[in-house]
């Protein structure tokens, strides 16, 4: 019995030079969201093939190419999330943040107390977009090393205990740095999207 | 009472874990009389969610059109060239 061609997507990874065509963009936007920097996406994604191609004897043909290299690149963003954040915390307390200080006034009341969003949801297509670029946008904001700390937390699968351990962050210095990520984040996408009225316009979907 | 200030950071720690009891009490009180720290933690809530959503995402959902440069593309094939010829 002939089995029909499978789609190229399906094929056994033999041609690594394919690779680079078929799914090097994809696996350069997968790393650049998470770690925000050109090189170092680009780097990973080298790191990525190479490992590939060495280990490409334990490819298990019943998963497609690409999940099997996003699986692998996934985890060299993490390596690389963990030691960016081991380089730049210390054991001590976190510092002060003027610009989260800044928020509050002397006696710990908000200076803008939240108010309510008028209805958030994003609708179209069109509005989608909009709206994920603004979350981009707003996470691209976050300084760098608060930035690390949110997105190795958000990509980790793993207890508290061994998150700090592996990037060499105290827990107390790790809810700090996530309260004060969400803060800005929150106070970003309030002015840039949620505290703004998103009616449907007409001709929206005109060219 | 706790601070604003305060409730907030333990609005943000509540997302990732149980608080201990007597800090979850401070803030539950809080927020029982603060309105404004009772918004935050619900859109707080969202921000998160949606955070979590945007990195949950792959490549090909996030509508991006930056790519992998033409010099970063023939870095790459060559080096894996040069991995393939090693063998």
């Amino acid at each position: 019995m002939t089995l029909p061609p499978t789609p190229h997507l399906d094929d056994p990874p033999t041609d690594p030079h394919l690779w680079v065509d078929r799914h090097g963009d994809y696996l350069f936007r997968f790393a650049l969201a998470r770690v925000g920097r050109r090189e170092v996406a680009e780097d990973l994604v080298q790191e990525t093939l190479l490992a590939a191609w060495r280990g490409r004897a334990g490819f298990a043909g019943n998963a497609r190419e690409r999940s099997w290299l996003t699986a692998i690149l996934k985890r060299k963003v993490i390596d690389w999330l963990r030691r960016a954040v081991r380089e730049r915390t210390t054991q001590q307390p976190e510092g002060a943040d003027e610009w989260v200080d800044g928020q509050f006034t002397r006696l710990g009341e908000w200076r803008k107390s939240p108010k309510t969003w008028p209805d958030p949801t994003p609708g179209a297509d069109l509005e989608r977009e909009e709206f994920w670029a603004a979350v981009r946008g707003c996470s691209d904001k976050l300084p760098a090393r608060l930035r690390d700390v949110f997105f190795l937390w958000h990509l980790e699968d793993r207890p508290t205990a061994e998150v700090c351990e592996t990037a060499g962050v105290t827990a107390n210095n790790l809810w700090v740095m996530l309260h004060r990520a969400r803060l800005r984040l929150w106070r970003c996408l309030t002015e840039n999207w949620y505290g703004q009225a998103h009616p449907e316009p007409e001709g929206r979907n005109a060219p | 009472m706790i601070s604003c200030h305060r409730a907030a950071e333990l609005t943000s720690r509540e997302l990732d874990q149980r608080l201990p009891a007597l800090q979850e009490l401070a803030v539950g009180f809080h927020r029982l009389l603060c309105p404004g720290c009772r918004r935050y933690r619900d859109q707080l809530a969202e921000v998160n969610r949606v955070a979590g959503e945007l990195l949950a995402a792959e490549g090909d959902d996030q509508p991006d059109a930056r790519t992998l440069t033409e010099d970063a593309r023939e870095r790459i094939r060559h080096a894996l060239r040069g991995e393939a010829a090693a063998e």
